[in-house]
């Protein structure tokens, strides 16, 4: 919670336990949004950092379809479910499609505050794997098209030789574009390029 | 016997003299010269209503000269030089009376040959246009019939049979005035108000075959004749035309009855043996005429009429209903109505009859799935009430209600104890969440009377009920299960009427549970598959029972079948016998387990006969 403060979405149908748990987050020191409904919760569309706390019996779109609807989104937050009874196959399906925790009403304050810090840790790291992945994504878009062409063949393991005849070029040259490219994404060796592009998608070279 | 011999050489020598004698006064010989092959079918048809014209006219008297020109073929003027004097040499000692010049090229040649050995003999020309008929005007001593090719007509026709139709292709010979069809250009003109045309005439026969199957759905054919396509191949125009009406996407039309029966539709369609018809009609009249002309003689041009092949017509799925009236509809394939009227009465008549049988065998078969439907509707209906009664859902739902509460209770205490921990204690938010717990608490509390109302609810109302009757109705709720598990249900009854006091649906219940734990009891591979269900008087009231053909309770489970969620099946609740000994105790009986007559087990308890006041 350093930059922006994560906040901790409560879904639940039932007024009364949204507002039970409310003010015992709220009191220990988390930001809450309760939102009466899935419905509700998607038409807030909360991006910010945080987590859900989602009731998973509701009329209309239940936990598990909420859960789902945001998982196609692929910027899921981490989702903590709460049922009022454990529901085995509903746990499973819940946890398979990577909850965060399926726990049991009532609940106790512990193992609720245990769930919602590792859900937001979870979400802080997702966040800051993302904002890293951009950084190299901005990076890259710095390289010439040239540049571009002959990063895709390093990364696709090409030797320097290889590369020279397919873009019909000197062996020179390529070390020359290799230099500038490891100069332009700040790293200190041909090597650290192979870690840089991993994840990233760049295209193949044209055979 | 020399006289004999002699009477018999005289005899044949008379019939040699008459034999030698040339035609006398009334013989009449006649030379066809026609301009092309006569392999045509176009050209067999003029002959042969040429021919019998003639034979009708002048009987056995008449002698037809053929010949073949094949000038378009050889137009070579050396060839026709060469051609005409092979004819004087050959027919120089013929006496002809007439020269019919078959085909508009033909008469020139007619009249150039007459200049050297025929002087006084006349010309009856055969097809060609106004031109035609003025170079036999100039030649003197000639007459014939033009033809006239109806595309015009032909074209009406096809718009009447595809009113839809925008395109028209052309196919054609190179040379269409070297074809019989004259005025065809005209035609041509006023269908382009109608159409747009698709000109392909003059191309190589590969390029038409191509061009017609790639037509627009939307297009109609005319074919005039192909003698000659755009290689200079050479082809009998029906059988030209029989090619492309295979390929075509769009039906074809054409002029001649000669075209039928190739695959096109049809056409206002000359019919070349009429034409050959009235052309003798022209030459008997040079000949000097007969008494009684036959073929009619006015309005000539007459030979051609409004033609369809009725196969065509179906395959291009054209409704009879759109000819033009007087259509001559030919090459219609009878029905098979109209083939097998007989046979196909007799077989449609048995065929209803077993179809009546069939209907009602499915009649009888639907109403009785509907009642076996009706029956095992009835039956989940109590095997859920079984359900609700017992555990399981239940169960589920008091969790869901009671959790909801209970955990904004936990919360709420969780968040006073923490507001009472704060310095100082934040005393009036700790009151309020006390104020929620107090509602969450009565939340809870509504939850456990809610339910409280509900079994009240499912309380017994005694009521007279008849147990025979009661007993029928289970057998026929149950039919359907029984038939899928291939048991056979039977009850037993006294032969008087029973009536005992409970609630009739509780007692249904019981019955049910049994009926089930007796069906269940019955193992896949038995051989025996009985259920019986009885009613019997007996000392002290009616003895109910349920008895199968299983193997029995084990004796040391009998002491605890009864207890709830005791089960011994595979998916039991264990509720089924639990609720079947609550219900016979609430009325004031006890169900008794024993050896069933069938070896199986039998459930029995006995109910006091109530007093029936009729």
């Amino acid at each position: 919670m350093n930059e922006v403060q994560a906040t901790v979405h409560i879904v639940d149908d039932d007024a009364n336990l949204r507002g039970a748990l409310g003010r015992l987050l709220s009191l220990l020191g988390y930001a809450v949004v309760a939102h009466a409904s899935a419905e509700a919760f998607l038409a807030a569309d909360p991006r910010g950092p945080g987590c859900i706390l989602l009731d998973v019996q509701m009329p209309g779109i239940d936990g598990l379809a909420l859960q789902e609807r945001l998982a196609s989104r692929g910027d899921a937050p981490p989702i903590v479910f709460l049922s009022a009874h454990g529901d085995v196959p509903s746990t499973v399906q819940a946890m398979k499609r990577g909850a965060e925790d399926f726990l049991t009403k009532p609940v106790k304050r512990e193992q609720l505050v245990e769930a919602i810090e590792r859900a937001l840790a979870r979400d802080r790291a997702a966040r800051e794997a993302a904002a890293a992945r951009a950084a190299r994504l901005a990076k890259l878009h710095s390289l010439t098209p040239r540049e571009y062409e002959v990063l895709a063949r390093v990364v696709k393991g090409r030797l320097n030789k290889q590369i020279a005849a397919e873009l019909g070029t000197t062996e020179r040259t390529i070390k020359a574009h290799r230099a500038a490219i490891v100069e332009k994404l700040g790293l200190r060796s041909v090597a650290e390029l192979v870690t840089f592009c991993a994840g990233l998608d760049i295209g193949p070279p044209p055979p | 016997m020399p006289t004999r011999i002699r009477a018999q050489w005289l005899a044949l020598v008379a019939v040699l003299l008459a034999l030698a004698q040339p035609a006398a006064g009334a013989g009449k010989s006649v030379l066809l010269l026609q301009q092309d092959d006569d392999a045509w079918p176009a050209y067999q048809a003029f002959y042969g209503g040429f021919q019998s014209v003639l034979a009708r006219e002048f009987g056995a008297d008449v002698v037809i000269y053929r010949e073949n020109l094949d000038i378009r073929r050889f137009p070579d003027a050396a060839y026709r030089d060469a051609l005409r004097r092979w004819y004087l040499v050959k027919y120089h000692a013929v006496p002809l009376d007439a020269i019919v010049a078959l085909g508009p090229a033909t008469l020139n040649f007619a009249v150039a040959a007459r200049r050297d050995l025929w002087q006084a003999v006349p010309v009856v020309f055969a097809g060609g246009n106004e031109e035609t008929a003025a170079a036999a005007a100039a030649a003197g001593n000639a007459t014939g019939l033009m033809l006239r090719v109806e595309s015009g007509k032909t074209l009406a026709l096809a718009r009447a049979l595809f009113p839809h139709a925008r395109h028209l292709a052309l196919v054609g010979g190179r040379d269409v005035r070297d074809d019989y069809f004259l005025g065809f250009e005209k035609a041509i003109a006023q269908a382009r108000q109608d159409f747009s045309v698709i000109d392909l005439r003059g191309l190589p026969m590969a390029e038409v075959l191509t061009r017609v199957a790639e037509l627009p759905s939307d297009s109609i054919v005319h074919y005039t004749s192909i003698s000659v396509d755009g290689a200079g191949q050479r082809f009998v125009p029906r059988e030209a035309l029989a090619k492309i009406a295979a390929q075509s996407r769009a039906p074809v039309f054409g002029d001649l009855d000669s075209y039928l029966d190739t695959g096109a539709v049809g056409g206002h369609m000359t019919d070349i043996r009429a034409f050959g018809a009235a052309v003798a009609m022209r030459v008997v009249d040079a000949l000097g005429g007969t008494a009684e002309s036959r073929v009619p003689r006015a309005g000539e041009g007459s030979w051609s009429a409004p033609v369809v092949d009725w196969r065509a017509l179906q395959r291009w799925g054209v409704d009879e209903g759109r000819l033009p009236p007087g259509t001559d509809v030919r090459l219609r394939v009878p029905s098979l109505w109209e083939e097998h009227r007989g046979a196909i009465a007799g077989t449609t008549a048995a065929f209803g009859l077993l179809l009546t049988l069939v209907l009602w065998l499915l009649h009888e078969r639907r109403r009785r799935i509907r009642a076996e439907a009706e029956a095992g509707a009835r039956m989940t209906e109590l095997a859920r009430a079984n359900r609700i009664s017992a555990a399981g859902e239940l169960a589920a739902a008091i969790a869901h209600d009671l959790g909801q509460p209970l955990a904004a209770i936990q919360s709420n205490v969780e968040s006073i104890e923490l507001l009472l921990e704060a310095d100082p204690p934040r005393l009036d938010e700790a009151r309020a969440a006390l104020a929620d717990v107090r509602r969450d608490d009565q939340r809870a509390a509504d939850v456990i009377g809610g339910l409280r109302s509900l079994y009240r609810k499912s309380e017994a109302r005694p009521d007279l009920v008849r147990v025979d009757g009661l007993v029928g109705d289970m057998i026929r709720m149950a039919a359907g299960i029984a038939t899928r598990r291939r048991v056979l249900i039977e009850s037993d009854l006294d032969p008087r009427p029973m009536t005992v006091r409970a609630d009739a649906i509780q007692l249904q219940q019981v019955f049910v549970n049994l009926m089930l734990n007796a069906l269940d009891a019955i193992p896949d591979e038995a051989v025996q598959r009985r259920v019986v269900l009885s009613a019997r008087r007996v000392e002290g009231g009616i003895r109910l029972a349920v008895a199968d053909s299983g193997p029995g309770v084990p004796e040391a489970d009998r002491a605890r079948i009864f207890e709830p969620f005791y089960t011994t099946k595979a998916n039991g609740t264990g509720v089924g016998l639990a609720i079947v000994r609550r219900i016979v105790e609430s009325l004031g009986a006890r169900v008794d387990v024993s050896r069933s007559p069938a070896g199986g087990a039998e459930f029995s308890f006995v109910l006091p006969e109530a007093a029936v006041t009729p």
